[in-house]
């Protein structure tokens, strides 16, 4: 069987999983809040940052710190639990199918998740923005471009953080520790993101990236520097690492 | 007996010593947190418990939360797993009495967390601010208020649980409910304050007084949820 098919096939399982709506609901927690406080945004803060800018960047922040990585998490929850009930992993390994592949296709259903809900974010800005603009008569709305960019990066800077949970789960078959380890590791994020040694920590990419940018656009003089050579060797090292093991782990437990 | 039934069945989940590695996780944050710059702590002005929790806290809440979540997700995963739920109806057990145990079980295991967790804030508050006996009256205190703080939530992520087949769609809600507690705190709005979610994210150390009208709150919440409890699950069963 071909990569593609198998993808088919590991798509086709999601069906009946209401995952849409796991994706969907945060979303619309998210908005709601920050369209009633856009009243704030207004008023300016200390940081010396646009209306606009604020707008979009607390929204992203809001999703990136928090809610995106524990998506992730449920994600792996997800694709693990719908074989595991009825010895689903067992079954797939007795075809003539490539665990290599059947690994890679699951670790690409989990990034596919995760970009729908970050095009959802997407789809979701706009109309927010709108709103928002309307009630505080005042333009909030950013180019698409610089919208859809950031998001890009948003996802490319989750890679890492994404196969690592996916390594977590495939390596750790009883879901206590798999679901502790994803969510207890997205808490210390905020702290070890001040350390200089924040690029060995994966779960804080995303985040950190947007405190950048928040910084960029505010141009105060303490914020966060984005280095691309201590971080681009060491998360491309990572993710390599992350996704290799997963390979070499997946489905030990039922081949024993 | 059903107590030791339900602890039984959590031998091979392996909960009980994941929450006690969730919580040495946990209790080590704060000691790493002030290790790594002291300076910053001791520099601020306020009693050594109130810097302490007002630095933490909401980290621990929220990792409390999150093992809370997680041990509810599991403990009904493992009746829905292998059909083990059907089996448990057929025999003479009442359905609310295994909700009450799993409910109590999860409550005493969120409890060693706290406890660890605010021994490691008595060990900082020893060793950086040579604080010794005289915090024991006020740890023992947020102890109370965190455990009245945790337990309708305790009650309602149990009720959810054991309400969703699925794994991943009982995380999910649980997640969710937690994330709505982060992002509506700005709103400022009393209703806000009382979600279950949000209670046990804020300290007595830090809230004072002021955080004692959420003791009744929280009471009723526990209240009416048992009672939502007590209600859907026969329910369910005659309408199954």
């Amino acid at each position: 069987m071909n990569f593609l098919i198998l993808l088919k096939v590991e798509l086709k399982k999601l069906r009946r999983s209401h995952i849409i709506w796991i994706l969907l609901v945060p979303l619309i927690i998210l908005w709601i809040p920050n369209i009633l406080n856009s009243g704030m945004v207004m008023d300016g803060n200390a940081m010396g940052i646009a209306p606009e800018n604020d707008f979009f960047i607390q929204a992203f922040l809001g999703l990136a710190w928090f809610m995106y990585p524990a998506t992730l998490v449920i994600g792996t929850v997800l694709l693990c639990q719908t074989e595991r009930n009825n010895h689903g992993l067992l079954k797939m390994l007795s075809l003539p199918v490539s665990s290599v592949q059947l690994c890679l296709a699951k670790f690409v259903v989990l990034l596919l998740l995760a970009a729908v809900q970050l095009v959802l974010m997407d789809l979701m800005y706009f109309p927010c923005a709108i709103i928002a603009s309307e009630m505080n008569h005042y333009q909030l709305l950013l180019s698409p471009s610089l919208v859809f960019q950031q998001t890009g990066l948003l996802f490319l800077s989750s890679l890492p953080m994404a196969a690592l949970y996916w390594m977590v789960a495939v390596l750790f078959t009883t879901p206590v520790f798999s679901i502790g380890i994803g969510l207890a590791s997205i808490v210390p994020s905020v702290l070890i993101m001040n350390t200089d040694l924040w690029y060995c920590y994966p779960p804080c990419y995303p985040f950190f990236l947007l405190t950048v940018l928040q910084g960029e656009m505010s141009r105060s003089s303490d914020t966060f520097l984005w280095e691309w050579v201590p971080f681009l060797p060491v998360a491309a090292a990572l993710f390599a690492v992350f996704l290799t093991l997963s390979c070499i782990c997946f489905g030990r437990a039922e081949r024993r | 007996m059903i107590l030791s039934l339900e602890w039984k069945k959590l031998h091979r989940t392996g909960l009980f010593p994941g929450m006690l590695a969730g919580g040495l996780a946990a209790a080590a944050v704060p000691i790493l947190n002030i290790a790594a710059r002291p300076e910053t702590f001791l520099a601020q002005t306020g009693t050594p418990l109130s810097i302490l929790f007002s630095q933490n806290w909401s980290m621990l809440g929220m990792l409390n939360l999150f093992y809370l979540i997680i041990g509810a997700c599991i403990l009904y995963h493992i009746e829905y797993a292998g059909g083990a739920m059907e089996k448990m109806k057929a025999l003479p057990i009442s359905q609310g009495g295994i909700f009450a145990a799993k409910t109590l079980l999860l409550f005493g295991m969120t409890m060693a967390a706290v406890v660890m967790e605010l021994l490691a804030l008595w060990f900082c508050a020893w060793h950086w601010f040579s604080v010794g006996s005289e915090a024991l009256i006020p740890l023992l205190c947020e102890l109370g208020y965190q455990l009245a703080m945790l337990l309708p939530v305790c009650i309602l992520m149990n009720l959810i649980s054991s309400f969703c087949r699925n794994l991943w769609i009982a995380l999910g809600i649980g997640v969710i409910c937690l994330f709505t507690a982060t992002v509506t705190i700005t709103l400022n709005h009393p209703f806000v304050d009382f979600f279950p979610f949000s209670l046990p994210m804020q300290s007595l150390t830090e809230t004072g007084a002021n955080g004692l009208r959420f003791l009744p709150a929280a009471m009723i919440e526990s209240i009416l949820f048992a009672t939502a409890a007590g209600i859907s699950i026969p329910l369910r069963r005659r309408l199954a």
